[in-house]
């Protein structure tokens, strides 16, 4: 690991501006920003390696894209709008190769769960990250943002450019779903 | 969780099984590794080797005019401009001048030309001219009766069958064509 302690984006943009110290602010960024990026993507692609190959290819694109980082918004924001795309292309890609095999794709994610050597929960644990990762993109990032990160909504919003009665209303909906999935399987 | 107001509420199971944990693991050591591997893939890519793309604080618009590349550019666009300027000017004033100039007419071929090409005329410059010389066409233009807007109606009559016409007409009728 590179850094120890947390550095500004101003400390990693200003390494990044020079030949000299690129790659040590690159280094630097993804010591930042690595934790939190790998389990925004984990909890929407689930899988680890799943999240392993999406999380590297973010950083493959942010080293190839830096430049074109306006710093209209914060570091962590553009980072994360990367991040989510290719998770959620990737998922797209995931779900249409399986799709030929499994109708189901509440099957086929409770498969994908159980065949996952690095996820340990029981059977409700399962059941509640089915249910989550049935839920529409939007309502999927701002229920784990609200229930996981309990990020406030107004930083939420920022981060997704939405407001926040709209987030609200998503977490609401997504909260209900997800209660409708225990009910109907308890039933 | 830090409550916010009019915040949706999240039922006591969730809330129980958040205290659970997620169920997810990863491996000892995975984000070093990981970054091992992204550097990697940039270098067997050739990325590394490749002229940094750096960050660069986008220009400000006034700040590219103190720039002696910029300013140059700048000032020879601006030259370009003045002297497209100056050019359409010097041709949109010599233009109306050549022919008239150049060509002396009598007021005969003057008139004869506007009757040819009456077409081409505003009615209000055609109105200038003698009532008899006005063109056919001018016929189409709408006159006032009692009132009403109407158009008078073009009638062709062979010459030989006028003077019957003319003779079929009474005093007074002849007095109002008149």
């Amino acid at each position: 690991m590179v850094a120890s302690k947390p550095v500004s984006d101003e400390q990693i943009l200003e390494l990044l501006r020079s030949g000299h110290t690129y790659e040590r602010g690159f280094r630097l960024l993804m010591a930042q920003y690595r934790e939190r990026l790998y389990w925004h993507i984990r909890r929407l692609v689930q899988v680890h390696d799943d999240a392993d190959d999406v999380l590297q290819n973010t950083f493959i694109k942010v080293y190839r894209g830096i430049g074109q980082f306006e710093g209209k918004s914060k570091l962590y924001t553009w980072l994360y709008r990367i991040a989510t795309n290719e998770a959620i292309t990737h998922m797209q890609q995931k779900m249409r190769q399986a799709s030929s095999s499994l109708d189901d794709g509440e099957g086929l994610l409770a498969q994908r769960l159980q065949a996952d050597s690095w996820f340990d929960g029981d059977e409700v644990q399962r059941k509640l990250q089915v249910a989550i990762a049935q839920l529409p993109d939007k309502q999927k990032q701002v229920f784990n943002l609200r229930y996981y990160e309990e990020m406030p909504y107004e930083e939420m919003s920022q981060l997704l450019d939405t407001s926040v009665g709209a987030l609200k209303a998503s977490f609401h909906h997504a909260v209900k779903k997800i209660e409708l999935a225990f009910t109907d399987a308890d039933s | 969780m830090k409550k916010q107001q009019n915040e949706p509420e999240i039922p006591d199971f969730l809330q129980d099984l958040k205290a659970k944990g997620d169920g997810f693991q990863l491996p000892d050591g995975y984000f070093d590794d990981m970054e091992n591997a992204v550097f990697a893939r940039l270098k067997s890519a050739g990325d590394l080797d490749k002229p940094m793309i750096r960050v660069e604080n986008r220009p400000k618009m006034w700040a590219s005019f103190i720039r002696p590349k910029a300013a140059m550019a700048y000032a020879a666009a601006l030259v370009m401009v003045l002297a497209a300027v100056w050019f359409v000017r010097q041709q949109t004033e010599q233009l109306p001048q050549a022919p008239v100039a150049s060509v002396e007419l009598s007021e005969e071929e003057l008139e004869a030309y506007v009757l040819d090409n009456a077409h081409e005329f505003e009615p209000e410059q055609l109105a200038s001219l003698e009532p008899e010389e006005m063109p056919e066409e001018t016929y189409d233009q709408p006159v006032e009766t009692g009132g009403k807007s109407a158009k008078r109606k073009k009638v062709d009559i062979h010459p030989d069958d006028l003077d019957a016409i003319l003779d079929e007409m009474t005093d007074e009728e002849l007095e109002q064509i008149l």
